[in-house]
């Protein structure tokens, strides 16, 4: 007996018993669309996490310096910069919180402001959406300028053009010089909820005053390695302790991170796969209930000719059947689900990787298969003269 | 004539050597040749299901040989059974036994399915035999929505969809009114006339006394073996 005949004799027993026939799928459905819809969510939000990260941190190389036991900082950045086979750009990095910043009659309570120098911006991956980037006589002279962030921005100006006005930060007169892209929408607490300054500045803005972190951006992964390797070297010829500075790339941290999601999305999506298991297993016990039912039937096709192996077929391609409709059901329920909890979690429209829904496709066939055929083989060993007693 | 089924010392012991032990079949031997129409008489409990289970390939016997068209029947796994089942015989049962949501023509098509007849060949013979029992208006009919006479021809054209050498008949017209029941037993004459080979199983005399050859089985033995000859009845007088 070929497949299409078996698979249109399946789909007839499962239009049959339509509301059993649903009832079965839905373990199947609930199963297929919380795997799809988990490990999109996942995979979704660890996306969106690294593209801002690529962005601004990919083959940066943070510095730390906790000692006071030499004051290395102006060693350090000739260093760096003299390592530009390496290094494009290099800054010192610092940050302070503040609060009292107004322009005019608004105010906003606090933010996080940076300190860097005229090459911070390149180095972080922050792009001048309008306005200019701080320059080396900003630095030099220790002008008071800001760059806003757009979260600063749309706070105290709104629709108002900011660069060029005066703003006031802890009682000090600052100008507005230029305005970064928007990364997250101007949220409060996200990467837009800040504001850059020359690192000059860090008296008047800031207690602390030395600079113990600088931040240097490599040329790739390649050259990321190698400058830490040098890096390393020259701190250790000044310090005594290695534990007295630190220097690491980004790269491992994301490397690290996007294998711990991954890690994450396997058990995640292993543990919806768990109701998928059970599913598989309502399937198994209504195939019983199936072969019980159509005893009968079983001992009139092998009395009329049917061979084991035809009996088999039979029920293992309604369980598949069952089973793939179930899975394709969970598909689009699954995609729907997506979306929506896609829009309001992380408020991005997350599609499916077509990976994952032909995984699910495949994996809930299969899966109808396994659980299919205990029942399947059962049929097949019913003696013919004892199944035709059968009422 | 060449012999089809050659059945020597069969018998079937269920629970052998405990105290439930039943001899179902005891030392029969029988041989049937090609266009005999044999009728196989008996009450109930004399065996003579088991024997038709045991000729119609659906049962091996505990003891003897059996070839059927020159095959040995009683060493055959159960997979070549149902080859055999397939290829050499049409079973008719009491009960119909037509699978309820299939229609008279699935039904009928389904021995050809599972010989794995081309779909073309399949359904032209499936109509021709659906013809042949004048049901070839209601193919699509299901079992529900037909009278028993008439499930009971979709299981004789079931039972020749494959054109079989033997025809076996358990009981045929048992769960049918006498007009059905006479119909059913004229086509089995008629197929039987046409050089088909019918073994009828009945447990009624005069439904015994339509075919060329009856046997009577009792307690499990062959007690007498006649063959008929202007003794035969046709189907009007043992309906009438």
């Amino acid at each position: 007996m070929n497949f299409f005949r078996a698979f249109n004799m399946a789909m007839k027993s499962i239009f049959t018993n339509k509301m059993r026939s649903f009832l079965t799928m839905l373990g199947i459905i609930i199963g297929v669309s919380s795997v799809i819809i988990l490990v999109t969510l996942i995979q979704g939000y660890t996306q969106k996490q690294m593209e801002q990260w690529y962005s601004m941190a990919r083959d940066t190389i943070s510095i730390n310096v906790w000692s006071e036991q030499a004051d290395i900082s102006q060693d350090l950045f000739d260093y760096c910069l003299g390592l530009s086979d390496y290094i494009t750009a290099v800054t010192p990095n610092s940050q302070s919180w503040v609060n009292n910043i107004k322009f005019r009659s608004k105010s906003i309570e606090d933010t996080t402001l940076y300190f860097g120098n005229e090459q911070y911006s390149d180095t972080m991956g922050y792009k001048i959406i309008s306005g200019r980037d701080i320059s080396y006589s900003d630095v030099k002279n220790r002008v008071k300028v800001v760059i806003l962030g757009e979260r600063v921005r749309k706070e105290l100006f709104g629709l108002e053009n900011a660069v060029g006005k005066v703003m006031k930060i802890m009682g000090e007169d600052v100008t507005v010089i230029g305005v970064y892209e928007a990364k997250m929408e101007g949220a409060r607490w996200s990467q837009d909820d800040m504001m850059v300054m020359p690192y000059t500045l860090m008296r008047t803005f800031s207690q602390t005053t030395t600079i113990n972190g600088y931040i240097a951006k490599a040329k790739d992964g390649e050259a990321t390695n190698t400058a830490i390797g040098l890096i390393k070297t020259f701190l250790a010829s000044k310090f005594s302790q290695e534990w007295f500075y630190n220097v690491y790339s980004q790269n491992e941290w994301q490397d690290e991170m996007s294998e711990s999601t991954k890690m994450m999305s396997m058990v995640v999506g292993g543990i919806a796969g768990i109701s998928l298991m059970v599913g598989g297993i309502g399937i198994m016990n209504i195939m019983l209930v199936s072969v019980t039912e159509r005893t009968r039937e079983i001992g009139i096709r092998t009395a009329i000719g049917a061979r084991r192996i035809d009996i088999i077929n039979q029920f293992l391609i309604e369980a598949a059947t069952v089973s793939a409709f179930g899975g394709l059901l969970g598909i689009g329920v699954g995609t729907i689900g997506s979306i929506i909890a896609g829009a309001a979690l992380i408020k991005t429209i997350l599609i499916p990787s077509p990976f994952i829904m032909l995984g699910a496709f495949l994996f809930s066939a299969v899966l109808g298969i396994f659980f299919g055929f205990y029942p399947a083989n059962k049929a097949s060993r019913l003696h013919p003269i004892e199944a035709l007693r059968n009422q | 004539m060449s012999i089809l089924i050659d059945a020597r010392n069969i018998s079937k012991i269920y629970n052998e050597d405990s105290e439930a032990e039943v001899k179902a079949l005891d030392d029969v031997s029988l041989t049937v040749e090609e266009g005999e129409f044999i009728a196989v008489l008996g009450q109930s409990g004399s065996g003579k299901s088991t024997l038709m289970n045991i000729l119609g390939c659906l049962d091996i016997p505990t003891y003897g040989s059996y070839l059927l068209n020159g095959e040995a029947v009683n060493e055959m796994k159960p997979s070549m059974l149902s080859r055999i089942r397939s290829r050499e015989i049409g079973f008719v049962f009491q009960g119909f036994n037509l699978i309820p949501a299939l229609t008279a023509f699935e039904n009928v098509e389904l021995p050809l399915i599972y010989q794995g007849t081309p779909q073309r060949e399949r359904r032209e013979r499936t109509a021709l035999a659906l013809d042949e029992v004048g049901l070839f208006e209601r193919m699509h009919h299901k079992p529900s929505e037909m009278s028993g006479g008439q499930q009971q021809r979709v299981a004789i054209a079931r039972a020749i969809v494959t054109n079989p050498p033997i025809i076996m008949a358990d009981e045929p017209t048992g769960n049918l009114d006498s007009k059905s029941g006479s119909e059913i037993m004229r086509k089995l004459m008629e197929l039987n006339n046409e050089g088909n080979t019918v073994l009828l199983i009945t447990h009624d005399q005069k439904l015994a006394h339509m075919a060329k050859r009856i046997v009577t089985l009792q307690d499990g033995k062959i007690i007498t073996d006649v063959t008929l000859g202007a003794n035969r009845q046709d189907g009007r007088e043992v309906f009438s």
